[in-house]
């Protein structure tokens, strides 16, 4: 269970151009939710996601994670627990172009202690789940925009996490592959995985159990 | 997980990698050439290092003509050195060339004094320099120039020594133990050259092994010349007397200890001394020596810092343009759970490799370069600085790289989005 209380998250942090991105955050996500996060651009929707990830620190406020206190923990800690339980889908993908799909998705189990036979085989299992283990030997620039979602889905499962979260994760898609994606979400919430969606689309956001709003740093609307 | 990684960093460029690669070797190559060259520059002087400068004197009673290899003006004072230094008893220290043979090798000896001997910071390539214990068996221990694996340490020479009168021809049995080697191609004190105006190189005579594995005379007097003498198979440096044996000084100069005197009496007797010979102090031959060799240095200084300012640009914008180049991948690899620290360690085994593969070329290189005769390896003055500068080299790669990766790692971490 993912319990945020009363997060603040500022930029340029105690300069005269600081701004609060998040002001005041509470929110608990229960484990195998599938979430929506949706609001207007700047109104801290992928802070708070970054928050979630243990990508960005907070400067108030206090992240539980399963009742452990994860703002307290160190650089090196924090990546270790992003890397076993959390799974991060970008709008962009973020893949490296120039190496192999299965090299992508085999991309954090190089940080969690994994022999090369380990990381092959669970890789590939990766891709099949999400139905591109064939394209596994190409490189991932020559592979089409779903696919790379794909990849990048197939990259964020592969070491078995507790959570996924997707930031945009149809923006560069057309509607058809969007869909699918989706459906590929849903697939994986119903085996127990947490799914945490930021998007502006509300096809996709109905799509999920919860909808959260967000405007202007804070939470708008949560029904529960 | 570093090497899988740091190697894909290779890969990836592989165009700017080998450039950088190159940029390297040429880089620890002309280093090494310099470095071996100072070292060489340095090294009577670094000999010498333990002598108390101030308070030994070198007495040269001759200097040799201008225009001569071998010929010498006798100070007019002067007609009988060895005598008039007499005086001054066992301060007194000149090199002696005891008369031995060894079987049918062309064979030569060093004697040194106790004093000289503890005073010289001779670096030896095998064994020990001489303790101040005698041997109580009888065999005198040496220390030789020439190949170990004809004469190795620890083994005994079985030697003939001339008697003292040696008009009569005889000889009589001396046993000597190799407890060192200084190698092949060495500098040896043996005081034959002087000069009012002498640097500390003039003391020392080098000797070379050829391919043959006889030993020349290169060295004299601060110059290398084709030598004149007859190639030695052996040099044998000894410091205990040979009771009864024939034995003449290498020269008339000697080294003065005056460690234990005021300063008032050690300059009086350096004036007493300079009305029959030329006289200078160890510390204004060490002077002379570094000045000269600092001069040396200083001409290769304009290209030096111009190869350490491109080498260290071109490892910058390597690092850069490899940072540049790999945002994508840092990103990802941070998504993943890649720490910073982990980030960095990714970054010095890619550096490692670079060095290592640069290293590599340049050992096959440089071995090239000797093959071909291009590098005279034999008279290269290589030792420890030149394993310092590899290291040297290696740690300001490391900060370099490691300085400019940082601030754009950390960037890219904080700004996944992007």
């Amino acid at each position: 269970m993912i319990e945020l209380k009363n997060i603040h998250k500022y930029y340029d942090y105690k300069k005269p151009n600081q701004v609060e991105a998040l002001k005041g955050i509470d929110l608990t996500i229960n484990d195998g939710e599938m979430v929506a996060i949706m609001g207007a651009s700047g109104a801290g929707k992928s802070t708070l996601l970054h928050i979630i990830g243990g990508l960005s620190r907070f400067e108030s406020g206090q992240y539980l994670y399963n009742d452990k206190d994860i703002s307290k923990y160190g650089d090196a800690k924090m990546c270790k627990f992003r890397n076993k339980q959390i799974g991060i889908v970008l709008q962009n993908f973020a893949l490296i172009d120039e190496y192999s799909v299965l090299f992508n998705a085999m991309t954090p189990l190089f940080f969690a202690k994994s022999s090369i036979i380990d990381r092959h085989k669970r890789a590939v299992e990766a891709l099949k789940t999400v139905g591109i283990d064939k394209l596994k030997h190409k490189s991932a620039s020559s592979i089409s925009g779903g696919e790379k979602q794909r990849c990048a889905i197939a990259r964020a499962i592969v070491n078995n996490p507790a959570v996924i979260l997707a930031d945009e994760p149809t923006g560069q898609l057309d509607s058809k592959t969007a869909k699918s994606i989706i459906e590929l979400f849903k697939t994986l919430n119903s085996t127990g995985i947490t799914v945490i969606i930021v998007t502006h689309d509300h096809n996709v956001a109905n799509e999920c159990e919860r909808i959260i709003t967000i405007g202007d740093g804070m939470i708008i609307d949560n029904p529960m | 997980m570093r090497f899988s990684l740091a190697l894909n960093l290779l890969l990836k460029n592989m165009l700017l990698n080998f450039i950088i690669i190159l940029q390297l070797c040429a880089v620890f190559a002309y280093g090494n050439v310099i470095v071996a060259i100072n070292n060489d520059a340095y090294d009577c002087y670094n000999i010498t290092a333990k002598f108390d400068e101030e308070n030994t004197l070198l007495y040269m009673p001759q200097e040799p003509k201008l225009d001569t290899t071998w010929e010498y003006d006798r100070h007019p004072n002067n007609d009988n050195p060895q005598s008039a230094i007499s005086r001054y008893g066992d301060r007194v220290e000149s090199v002696k060339d005891y008369a031995v043979v060894y079987e049918d090798y062309s064979t030569r000896s060093y004697f040194y004094g106790t004093r000289t001997a503890e005073a010289l910071r001779v670096q030896l390539k095998k064994g020990k320099w001489f303790s101040n214990q005698k041997s109580t068996d009888g065999i005198i221990d040496c220390v030789i120039i020439g190949d170990t694996s004809k004469f190795p340490i620890g083994s005994i020479l079985d030697m003939e020594c001339y008697k003292e009168n040696i008009s009569l021809r005889e000889k009589f049995p001396v046993k000597f133990r190799i407890i060192g080697s200084i190698g092949e191609v060495a500098k040896v004190p043996t005081f034959s050259a002087s000069s009012s105006e002498m640097t500390v190189d003039y003391i020392f005579e080098e000797y070379r092994s050829q391919k043959d594995s006889f030993i020349d005379t290169l060295f004299y007097r601060g110059a290398r010349y084709q030598s004149r003498r007859d190639s030695e198979d052996l040099i044998i440096i000894f410091t205990e007397e040979i009771e009864g044996g024939y034995w003449d000084y290498c020269n008339d100069n000697s080294f003065v200890f005056l460690d234990d005197l005021s300063d008032e009496e050690v300059k009086s007797i350096t004036q007493e001394m300079k009305n029959e010979a030329n006289v200078a102090t160890m510390a204004s031959a060490r002077n002379l020596s570094k000045k000269e060799a600092t001069d040396k240095m200083l001409v290769y200084a304009p290209t030096s810092i111009c190869f350490i300012v491109m080498g260290l640009a071109g490892i910058l914008c390597v690092s850069l343009l490899n940072m540049i180049n790999n945002k994508r991948a840092f990103k990802a690899y941070s998504i993943s759970g890649m720490s910073f620290h982990q980030g960095m360690r990714i970054i010095f085994t890619y550096a490692t490799m670079l060095i290592l593969i640069a290293f590599t070329l340049f050992a096959l290189l440089w071995v090239a370069l000797i093959a071909a005769e291009i590098l005279p390896w034999d008279s290269m003055a290589i030792n420890s600085s030149n394993y310092l500068f590899l290291i040297g080299i290696a740690v300001i790669i490391y900060a370099v790289m490691g300085a400019s990766s940082s601030t754009l790692l950390k960037k890219y971490i904080h700004n996944i989005k992007e």
